[in-house]
């Protein structure tokens, strides 16, 4: 028969090394002998075997809390475990704590069943256990799963159904936002984007593009999508890429940067800005179609940083260069013509895509 | 009908999902009391269902509310087929049927499934309005108090102490019925719950009944178990003292007036050495001690075949003396064993008790209490049984006492002797016990039959009374006439019984418990005074955070003052500490062989060697140092045997086994270097092919009795195979141990210890008078000095070397008593536990059983490390035997942090405090004598587990820095309570229990059939053991509490068949539902989490998502 060794206290209390090789993915075993490399045996004067039924009673505990911490909200309410409020917390917060590098494997694919079952190669690329990363994954597809069609704002659903701090809703917030909108990130050319610069660039999407941001009118619809009006209006911008207006731009541009990109940068925008320029029009107008918002990242990527890259822009350079184009609307004889909401709808998408152009280019 | 029962229900959450299809749960509820059972409306498509049901009433009788629980089923509603069954939660109404309670249950409840656990909760609102019903015959107790608590209720003060109650029903089980082969698994274990409920209510009711009858209004110290016997029934018993309670709101300023307490305090004193009774000297003989070596072949161990029932049995594993010769192993000459019958020869007893009553006649001593003399079976519906005892034991009361102040009660008129002398409680009001003798205990062993008639349980209440029958001797034997401590086990295995029967004989003065007079004022005032002066103990000990040794100071300085300023200098015996530990018997009939020394402290009476004993070590009792944790083991192969050879076989072995336990206590004892055991505890097991017993109890160093003398290891003769320098090598190793035992644990006592008492000026020599001269004393004195143990060969000196216990790892201390001797400030309640433990043993031998207990201790201390420093308090151990190779160790204890006093509250008060009081009386001798012990036990070396609380304070620092870098989570949070306390122990250390609402007892079981999935064994066990704790807390926050104190576990029975994935648990919780109010400082506020269930049952735990966030943005 099965031995019996087990023990239970009143209050039940976290120890948070175990809890966190717990979260790792280590077994009862595994986590035992890390503890017994740090030495714990010697400084307790403890056997092996002490220390494993320890370590069981502890994975036990989780096991049994795992319920629970999967919706947070009933953790307060549950009666089998008393646990401080504080630790409570803490134990929420450690479970959907993610690895960066794990999550953005996971947001390259869809979040289906079969993925799941996939995950290995997740694992072994990231060197994170399977277990974490199957933990990982479904927390993501859980929190999704949850807020995906919550009206309001996305940050305050996460808080308030899973409880977690607002640094890490935020994070989910822009999981829940890519994974919603079905960005395509998982090319290539795309794979030495960060999972940080995603959620910049999700974070500053959602603040100004979705249906919670401050210039959308319809504020309770779900925030995970981005505000249809804006998306519509956007495509009014195309006028930025007649020939006319092209050149126009192009001169004032050039113009304004006079002195401020060293000569060899000067010469190659001379050559590159209207493609540049052209591109940023494009993908904004092409955002009102679903399959062209998806490809976002990767026409960022193609038509923009690329070519930057291969003219050796420093960040800098690009920087100083995009936020020139970006204000030379207002001195562009088009925005006076079109009135004022052609400018705000070019301000709006430019802010943005500058803040993502910005964090994604690497050099 | 004298009763109307509410319930409302009002929401529910979490439920579990039971329509795959929808995810969802379409719940409604069935309210069932009695026969009468109600629904609630369906609640459709939701796993949180608002009912807010209507109130749903039940006009019952008030007998039913004590008897039945109130059962409440979630169910899934299922319109084509049966409905699904969610759980259950039963509740007991019965601490709603006392007045001074609250009369609402209100809060979450786990919903319960035997199958499933815990799933989901449920809120519900419980009342019950109770009209008064003053019929002389009615059959129910409503209103009587139970507290399992075995001292007298914090703020509460004793009228009365009515005796010894006890009542036993009798029932089938349903698992053993036919129907229990055609029903479900749940039906029967929830058919089985109901019944345990049932018979437990109906026990308390009983209980109620006779507490009633004897005037009482509440019963302490009580006691519930269950004989689960399998084929023939269930028993379930209970034992109890009756007392009649009053609640103290608040210390009244003590009025200076003359304290009747002194006196009677004294007067059982004088009884007892005035007169030599001849009585006394009879009675040791007839029942001499298992150790004596001299008693030959009337040893009291074959009492099997002397009183033709197979009974074996113990007198005492008493204080005994040091030097147990191998002769003793001889007594148990064949004795012509008499076949256990199911009809017991039932005139053996009554006979035996005749005799003890002629004896107790002639016996001044007991008189010294105004006993009520009480029939056991004296239920309303049967005459008394025990009537013919009552005749012989009339001339009993012939005082000796100064007459005192008492009104006549008519129930004491008709019957004078308690029949059965016993209280059930450990802690006593001071001045309750005036001497203790040491440990009785008696045994026997049964062969289970039929019980063909549940209504006349008589052959288990014959079994009982023979057993305390012959404790009663046994203590009579000791000088005693009463018995402290009192506790009745049994063990079963297949269809052989064992019962014991344990307690400490000790001469106690009942006139402690003033004159039953029905009214508080006329009450003798000593009483109050008691009262009050335990009381401001209590509050100082709560309060000011005095240690237990400066706790001790302050009751005796407390003493001190209530002589000093009631009765003349020169009655008064200030030294009422060593009183205790005197010895009840005379010096010319001994008991038992035992060395007689002069009191350490007052130089004046007898006290023993060694002091066993199964209570609590009174407060007057001073001790030096700490205690420690110390435990016996055996464990015996058997022969698979059944029937009555099978009893045979057992009940020739018990003698044995008592003898080796007592043996290894003793060698144990030594090695610590101590002369005391408080809170012994004996657990016999009987399995199939083997016995276990455990003797667990905390040794201490009275500062009374003689120092124990250094162990020393001895060939016993020159041919024996133990060469001369292993054995020099093994008393060197002894020498080592001891000294480094008594350097953990302080010992050191100061040389002139009576030197402090002889310099303080008293007039105390007038009670002195009856003492012999000494001389004859000194005889004894000759071979004090060691304590041999005997080898003979190199298995032997292995054994020696097994008595050797490790010490409990720095910043671990550890006993079974409710409070630790010794312990530096109690700071907070860490951590109540549970662990169980079950596996083979390497081999049927005392040494692997040992080693199980041992490694089981270790690896608590192991996962205990985060707590440091800190006291295991009240650690009580379980064996079970549940199959044939196999041992289960059930263990539960209380983990206190200890350490400094918070800094809001200057640890100089206490001291100041008592410099004033001691200032007041003049008397600062017993500050001295306290002071002295403190520095003396610093002095020697300033080794890190000194006691003194600077030293203490610096080794707490010193655990805590190596702790922090692996501090658990918030535990500075866990360090203080939040939510609800459950613990062992009846007093809470940092703060005081406000009120009690009511007793709380329940059995829970749980089955499951699908153990692999849900973590094996140990997931299936884990997982139960704190579902059961969270449905203690459950009821205890509906009741408004914030704590269980004494709780335990017990019963905890496991039977698993894993290759069908299968296994069955039961357990036995009980508890007293309390409010506890934190001392400021000690505890901060309770979290908002717990304020909010405190206050408001219904709605709490709806944590709004909201309010967490609040939480959040606040501490981040």
């Amino acid at each position: 028969m099965d031995h019996v060794d087990i023990f239970v206290g009143n209050n039940t209390m976290v120890n948070p090394e175990l809890y966190k090789l717990w979260l790792n993915g280590y077994t009862a075993p595994e986590a035992a002998q890390v503890q017994q490399k740090r030495g714990i045996l010697h400084e307790y004067g403890a056997t092996y075997e002490m220390l494993l039924s320890d370590t069981l009673d502890h994975f036990r505990t989780f096991f049994m809390l795992e319920r629970f911490l999967k919706n947070p909200p009933s953790m307060g309410e549950q009666l089998v475990f008393q646990i401080a409020a504080t630790t409570q917390r803490s134990l929420i917060h450690e479970y959907y704590q993610f690895d960066a590098t794990v999550i953005r494997e996971i947001l390259s694919k869809k979040l289906s069943s079969r993925f799941r079952n996939a995950l290995d190669d997740v694992s072994d690329r990231t060197r994170v256990s399977l277990r974490s990363c199957r933990r990982q994954f479904d927390n993501v597809k859980r929190v999704f799963k949850t807020v995906e069609e919550m009206p309001g704002s996305l940050v305050d659903n996460i808080t308030s159904y899973f409880l977690l701090s607002t640094q890490l809703a935020q994070q989910y917030a822009a999981i829940v936002f890519i994974v919603n909108n079905r960005f395509e990130i998982g090319k290539k050319k795309l794979a030495y984007l960060t999972f940080g610069d995603l959620v910049h660039c999700a974070n500053e999407m959602i603040a100004t593009w979705s249906n919670s941001a401050k210039d959308s009118k319809d504020h309770e619809d779900v925030e995970v999508d981005l505000n249809r009006d804006f998306l519509h209006d956007l495509r009014d911008v195309k006028v930025l890429a007649d020939k006319e207006i092209l050149d126009e731009h192009k001169f004032i541009v050039m113009r304004r940067l006079q002195g401020k990109l060293t000569p060899v940068a000067m010469a190659d925008l001379d050559n590159n800005f209207k493609s540049l320029s052209k591109a940023l029009v494009n993908i904004a107008c092409g955002l009102n179609h679903s399959k062209e918002l998806r490809d976002f990242f990767l026409d960022l990527v193609e038509k923009v940083i690329e070519p930057c890259r291969q003219a050796g822009w420093s960040s800098r350079e690009i920087h100083t260069f995009l936020f020139v184009y970006k204000d030379t609307s207002t001195a562009l004889e088009v925005f006076s013509r079109h009135g004022p909401a052609l400018r705000m709808v070019w301000d709006r998408y430019m802010n943005t895509t500058v803040s993502c152009l910005m964090k994604i280019y690497h050099t | 009908m004298p009763g109307k029962l509410k319930v409302k229900i009002v929401a529910a959450q979490d439920l579990p999902v039971m329509d795959r299809a929808s995810e969802l749960t379409d719940a409604f509820v069935e309210i069932k009391f009695g026969n009468t059972t109600y629904k609630t409306d369906v609640y459709r498509k939701s796993l949180n269902p608002q009912w807010n049901s209507e109130w749903f009433r039940f006009e019952v009788d008030d007998e039913d509310l004590q008897d039945e629980p109130l059962q409440i089923r979630v169910l899934d509603h299922d319109t084509y087929s049966a409905h699904d069954a969610i759980g259950k939660v039963y509740i007991d109404l019965d601490p709603l049927l006392s007045k001074e309670n609250t009369s609402v249950f209100s809060g979450w409840f786990p919903i319960y499934d035997t199958m499933h656990g815990i799933r989901g909760n449920l809120n519900i609102i419980v009342k019950v309005d109770l009209f008064t019903d003053f019929n002389k015959f009615r059959q129910s107790s409503c209103g009587v108090k139970f507290f399992c608590t075995s001292r007298v209720p914090e703020g509460h003060l004793v009228q009365a102490i009515l005796g010894f109650v006890e009542e036993l029903v009798v029932n089938d089980d349903p698992e053993y019925q036919w129907i229990d082969k055609i029903r479900s698994m749940r039906a029967s274990n929830e058919a089985r719950q109901v019944q345990f409920s049932k018979l437990s209510g109906q026990l308390q009711r009983k209980i109620g009944l006779k507490v009633l009858e004897l005037g009482g209004n509440s019963v302490i110290g009580y006691q519930q178990y269950f004989d689960l016997e399998g084929e023939s029934g269930i028993v379930v018993r209970a034992i109890g003292t009756a007392v009649r309670l009053a609640r103290l709101f608040q210390p009244l300023p003590s009025p200076p007036l003359a304290s009747p307490g002194q006196e009677c305090l004294s007067a059982p004193d004088q009884g007892v050495r005035s007169r030599t009774s001849s009585g006394c000297l009879t009675a040791p003989s007839a029942c001499t001690p298992p150790v004596s070596p001299l008693s030959g072949s009337v040893c009291r161990y074959p009492l099997t075949s002397r009183l033709s029932s197979h009974r074996a049995s113990v007198p005492c594993i008493a204080v005994t003396t040091a030097t147990p010769s191998p002769s003793c192993h001889s007594p148990f000459v064949g004795s012509s064993f008499v076949l256990p019958e199911d009809g017991i020869v039932a005139n053996s007893s009554p006979t035996t008790t005749a005799v003890h009553c002629t004896k107790l006649s002639s016996s001044p001593i007991k008189t010294a209490m105004p006993l009520v003399r009480r029939s056991s079976d004296s239920d309303i519906d049967l005459p008394p049984k025990g009537g013919s005892l009552s005749g012989s034991s009339g001339s009993g009361n012939a005082p000796i006492k100064p007459p005192m102040l008492r009104a006549a009660v008519p129930q004491q008129q008709s019957i004078e002797m308690l029949e059965y002398p016993f209280f059930t409680f450990d802690l006593f009001p001071a001045g309750f016990v005036v001497h203790l003798g040491g440990v009785v205990s008696a045994r026997s062993v049964k062969l289970l039959d039929r019980i063909h008639n549940p209504d006349e349980p008589e052959t288990r209440d014959t079994w009982w009374m023979e057993l305390r029958t012959e404790i009663r001797s046994h203590a009579r034997a000791m000088g005693c006439h009463a018995v402290v401590g009192y506790r009745e086990r049994t063990t079963i295995c297949d269809e052989i019984i064992v019962l014991s029967a344990c307690g400490t004989a000790a001469a106690v003065n009942l006139q402690m418990a003033p004159p039953k007079t029905s009214t508080l004022l006329t009450a003798s005032l000593d009483r109050t005074m008691f009262d009050k002066e335990q009381l401001t103990v209590k509050k100082e000990k709560h309060k000011l955070f005095v240690d237990i040794n400066l706790a001790n100071q302050a009751s005796r300085s407390h003493f001190t003052t209530a002589t000093a300023d009631g009765v003349n200098i020169e009655d008064a015996r200030p030294r009422i500490n060593c009183r205790l530990s005197h010895i009840p018997y005379k010096e010319n009939s001994l008991p038992f062989p035992v060395q007689l020394s002069k009191c350490a402290i007052c130089q004046r009476s007898k006290v023993p060697d060694i002091l066993f004993t199964t209570i609590e070590r009174p407060p007057e009792l001073p001790v030096i140092g700490k205690g420690c944790f110390i435990q016996a083991r055996l464990c015996r192969p058997k022969k698979e045997t059944h029937g009555e050879t099978n009893a045979k076989e057992i009940s020739d072995a018990l003698p044995f086994m008592e003898y080796e336990l007592h043996s290894q206590l003793i060698s144990k004892l030594k090695l610590k270097g101590m002369n005391s055991l408080f809170g012994l505890q004996v657990h016999i097991t009987v399995g199939e092919c083997m016995i276990v017993a455990v003797a667990t109890a905390t040794a201490v160093y009275l500062a009374s009795l003689p120092p124990p003398p250094l162990p020393k290891v001895l060939a016993k003769d020159d041919k024996s195979d133990v060469s001369n320098n292993h054995l020099l090598k093994l008393n060197k190793r002894i020498t080592e141990v001891v000294a480094k035992n008594k350097e953990r644990y302080g010992i050191h006592p100061p040389e002139q210890l009576s030197m402090l008492f002889e310099s303080s000026p008293r007039g105390q020599q007038t009670d002195d008078s009856d003492e012999e001269p000494v001389s004859e004393l000194e005889l004894s004195a000759g071979n004090k000095d060691t304590f041999v143990l005997e080898v003979d060969d190199a298995e032997d000196v292995e054994l020696v070397s097994t008595l050797i216990d490790p010490l409990p790892p720095v910043g671990f201390d550890v006993c079974n008593t409710e409070m630790m001797p010794g312990v530096p400030h109690v700071v907070c309640n860490l951590q109540m536990f549970s662990q169980v433990w079950r596996g083979r043993l390497g081999s049927v031998s005392n040494r692997s059983f040992s080693q199980v207990c041992d490694n089981i201790i270790r690896s608590l201390f192991f996962k205990l490390r985060a707590m440091t420093p800190c006291c295991l308090n009240h650690l009580s151990f379980d064996v079970d035997l549940p199959e044939n190779d196999e041992i289960q160790v059930s263990l539960t204890g209380m983990c206190l942090g200890v350490g400094e006093p918070p800094i809001t509250v200057p640890s100089t008060v206490p001291i100041t405090g008592h410099q004033q009081d001691t200032h007041r009386q003049g008397r600062g001798e017993e500050l001295l004598f306290h002071m002295e012990l403190h520095t003396d036990s610093a002095a020697p070396g300033h080794t890190k587990d000194q006691l003194t609380p600077q030293q203490f304070s610096r080794n707490y620092q010193m655990c805590s820095s190596s702790f922090a870098n692996r501090v658990f989570l918030f535990q500075n949070e866990q360090r203080y309570c939040t939510g609800v306390l459950l613990t062992p122990l009846s007093s809470i250390p940092g703060g005081h229990i406000q009120n009690y609402l009511g007793h709380f007892n329940f059995f829970i079981i749980r089955e499951s059939t699908s153990v692999r999935e849900e973590g094996g064994l140990n997931g299936f066990m884990h997982c139960f053991l704190a579902e059961v704790m969270a449905i203690c807390r459950a009821h205890v926050a509906a009741l408004g509490g914030n704590a269980l104190v004494a709780y335990q576990m017990t019963e905890c029975i496991l039977d698993e068949s894993l290759h069908k994935n299968q296994s069955q648990c039961l357990v036995n919780v009980c508890g007293d539902v309390v409010h506890v109010i934190y001392d400021a400082g000690l505890s901060q506020a309770p979290s908002s989490d717990a304020v909010d269930s405190n206050l408001h049952p219904a709605g709490r735990r709806r944590v709004s998502p909201l309010r967490v966030l609040c939480h959040l943005t606040g501490t981040s």
